[in-house]
């Protein structure tokens, strides 16, 4: 039994990873699903409002900290770099497995704020003097408190890891190095940069609501805007943090379709990504347009924002040239990938216009920005899951898929998500605010389009673990690819790309 | 409150110190190239960088809360938003000197543990590690002066928000001298017998001095931001 905590061998920890995130995906999910039942009608009170907004919260934190962030950084990572590089395990491997066991201890913690007192109500972004002394003086906010930090200390430790094994086994010059390398390299200095001032600002909140310090209360001369500019310079390379591993993925799965060793227009690919990742540490404050910045400081921050828009738009054109570069084979993955790319640039557009300040200002805490961040978010970093799921779990977990339900899945996630998020771009327009329960009946027409939306995902959900659960996997394998060998990931050897081939 | 012994004894110190941490550094980079060919250069020392990398950018977010209080743009001047600023001349000051001489200390130890190690000597030494034990001791009379600034400030943590950033640097800088101070007492006991300032890399002492200089770096950014500043500012 105590083999379970004490593995240091980087797959196995890996796979804890893995289903702690789809497990913790689920529930956010369902807290989702609560949220959408509560919006159906205007004025329906299916639950009660500090438990809608303590559902809110915990949706966001556990999608970002507990499946997204362990999904595509802890269980990837870990699985896949000692394979790309080549070596036997991460440098230090104990640190690999403490930074686990802690996001576990977070996500237990996270559980204990809903159990002992009233639960978060103030979102996941936790804003004072909402979630300050005296408006939210429970010790649920303390409990999340405490879940961040811990979550922070264990994605840092991991971070620092993976870089010093990057650092310490990579045998090319960085001109050369796979796209997931230099993807997870960029996630990695991101976190270590930004996930430090995020534990001083909620460090910062805990002291405000426990030791009766001053920092956010307009009584002792602070200022709340304070927190929501240390919030957002961590929340800013946070969301790059969430988008780039998809990123990373989706030029392994067009290297895997066709045929092919790297992407097409990889230089550009590189450079973009550590681009995206460098101007993202400088742009954070389009999160908060309308605290009452300077002009000057609004100016600014739009054009920074719209700058990272140009690198973002190498990476779409450079996909899009693969498509016609070279022959693909025509497998579900294909369309996963199409639709990756479509509903992300979507989303791309509604963030274009979200980042000019003057725009800013109407579409501010309503449905559009909602809209905007689940088409990059749900369509963008849980399309990299997905892909995932049906491009390397074959090879982690001989978990395989058949050809069937791949475009099942596919079918029901894509029309189910654009069902549910795209009517959100028109409530943005009309002005419906966020984090509301009841709302005006003007706003009613969309709201049973979006279930039949978030209902058509949880069919796909469920669709894929009822079979993987219920098909004997050894039967439907890769049976139409049988004549090719599949390339699952590229490492070198001896300053050669070599393939890991995965016969079922 | 001043207390005038130590406020003129360290500062002439602190001055005096300024040949020594010539003398010391000076040392350590001429002897660089005899050092570094006889042991391995092992890269896990860059898990230790990205960790103070790390620590550095916590210190960020104080110093940005503490910059926010400071600096109160009501009007085109900057002026400060605190009634009672700390007097830099006093305990603050000794502190200062108090790091800077701890630093210097533990260079001084690390340049006697690396020279024995190439040339052999230190065969008269009386006591081993003076060096490191004055370094602890000087980091326990920094802790038990902060405790007496604190005791005698004329204002509390919930006051006014400069407070709350005062004590909450110099809070969280505490910590770490107290963590440092712990690194340095394990070195104390790891190198107690000769025969362990043979064999080993020292990268742990390494790690462990980096550490003392970052507090130390860190404790000068407050000095700077915390006492000077608003003092000057007012």
């Amino acid at each position: 039994m105590l083999i379970w905590f004490s593995s240091t061998n980087h797959r196995e920890i890996a796979s804890l990873y893995f289903w702690l995130s789809l497990a913790i995906g689920f529930i956010a999910f369902f807290y989702s699903v609560i949220m959408r039942l509560s919006l159906i009608w205007p004025y329906s009170f299916c639950c009660n409002g500090d438990l809608y907004l303590n559902f809110v919260t915990l949706h966001a934190i556990f999608m970002i900290f507990f499946f997204i962030m362990p999904f595509s950084i802890g269980g990837l990572v870990n699985y896949m770099l000692p394979l790309y590089l080549n070596c036997a395990d991460m440098v230090c491997p104990r640190l690999n497995n403490l930074s686990f066991w802690l996001l576990f201890f977070a996500l237990m913690l996270s559980f204990c704020s809903t159990i002992f007192a009233k639960g978060v109500f103030s979102g996941w972004t936790m804003y004072p003097p909402l979630s300050s002394y005296p408006y939210s003086s429970s010790i649920s906010g303390d409990f999340l408190i405490f879940s961040l930090h811990f979550a922070g200390v264990s994605s840092i430790m991991s971070s620092i890891n993976f870089l010093v094994t990057i650092f310490s086994f990579s045998s090319l010059d960085i001109g050369q190095w796979p796209l997931f390398i230099i993807a997870q390299t960029t996630v990695a200095f991101l976190l270590v940069i930004s996930l430090p001032v995020l534990a001083a600002a909620i460090t910062m909140l805990l002291f405000d609501r426990n030791f009766s310090t001053g920092f956010f209360s307009n009584v002792t001369s602070g200022d709340a805007i304070l927190y929501q500019h240390l919030f957002w310079f961590f929340g800013h390379p946070e969301v790059y943090v969430l988008i780039l591993p998809a990123f990373a993925l989706l030029s392994n799965t067009l290297c895997f379709l066709g045929n092919s060793k790297m992407p097409f227009g990889y230089l550009g690919l590189s450079i973009a990504i550590i681009a995206i990742g460098l101007m993202g540490c400088i742009v954070w404050a389009h999160h908060m347009f309308t605290s009452g910045m300077d002009l000057d400081t609004r100016v600014y921050f739009s054009f920074a924002t719209l700058i990272i828009g140009v690198p973002t738009g190498i990476k779409i054109f450079s996909w899009l040239y693969n498509f016609y570069s070279c022959q693909l084979i025509y497998t579900p993955l294909y369309i996963w990938v199409l639709g990756f790319i479509f509903l992300f640039s979507i989303g791309g557009f509604s963030g274009i216009v979200l980042a000019n300040c003057h725009i800013n200002a109407f579409f501010h805490d309503t449905y559009y920005v909602i809209a905007h961040f689940h088409y990059v978010l749900s369509l963008g970093a849980v399309m990299g899951v997905w892909l995932s799921l049906f491009l390397y779990f074959p090879f982690f977990f001989k978990i395989t898929s058949s050809y069937f339900t791949q475009m099942v899945c596919f079918g029901t996630f894509f029309f189910g998500a654009n069902l549910l998020f795209f009517p959100l771009h028109f409530l943005g327009f009309w002005g419906l605010p966020r984090h509301y329960m009841v709302y005006d009946p003007n706003f009613y027409c969309f709201s049973h389009l979006s279930l039949v939306g978030i209902l058509l995902i949880f069919v796909s959900v469920i669709w894929f673990f009822a079979h993987v659960q219920f098909t004997d996997n050894v039967k439907c394998s890769f049976t139409y690819l049988h004549e090719l060998p599949i390339k699952v990931c590229y490492y070198l050897k001896d300053n050669y790309f070599t393939c890991l081939k995965f016969k079922s | 409150m001043s207390l005038n012994l130590f406020s003129t004894f360290y500062p002439v110190a602190g001055i005096l110190l300024i040949p020594i941490l010539y003398f010391t550094l000076y040392n350590i980079e001429t002897c660089r190239h005899f050092i570094y060919s006889h042991f391995v250069l092992l890269w896990n020392v860059w898990f230790f960088y990205l960790f103070i990398l790390s620590e550095i950018f916590f210190f960020i977010g104080v110093f940005w809360a503490v910059f926010w209080n400071v600096f109160a743009f009501d009007s085109f001047m900057l002026f400060v938003s605190i009634y009672h600023p700390v007097n830099p001349f006093g305990l603050a000051l000794a502190n200062t000197c108090i790091l800077l001489f701890s630093s210097s200390l533990c260079n001084l130890w690390h340049l006697e543990i690396v020279l024995y190690n190439v040339f052999g000597f230190l065969n008269e030494v009386s006591f081993r590690q003076f060096n490191l034990l004055c370094a602890i001791g000087l980091g326990a009379t920094f802790l038990f002066f902060q405790y007496l600034e604190m005791y005698w400030a004329n204002f509390s943590i919930s006051q006014f928000s400069f407070a709350s950033c005062f004590y909450f640097a110099t809070g969280f800088h505490g910590s770490h001298v107290i963590l440092g101070m712990f690194l340095l007492t394990v070195m104390l006991v790891f190198y107690y017998d000769f025969h362990s300032w043979v064999i080993h890399s020292n990268l742990f002492a390494d790690c462990v001095i980096l550490y003392w200089h970052f507090v130390d770096v860190i404790w000068l950014g407050l000095y700077l931001f915390l006492y000077v500043l608003p003092h000057f500012i007012q």
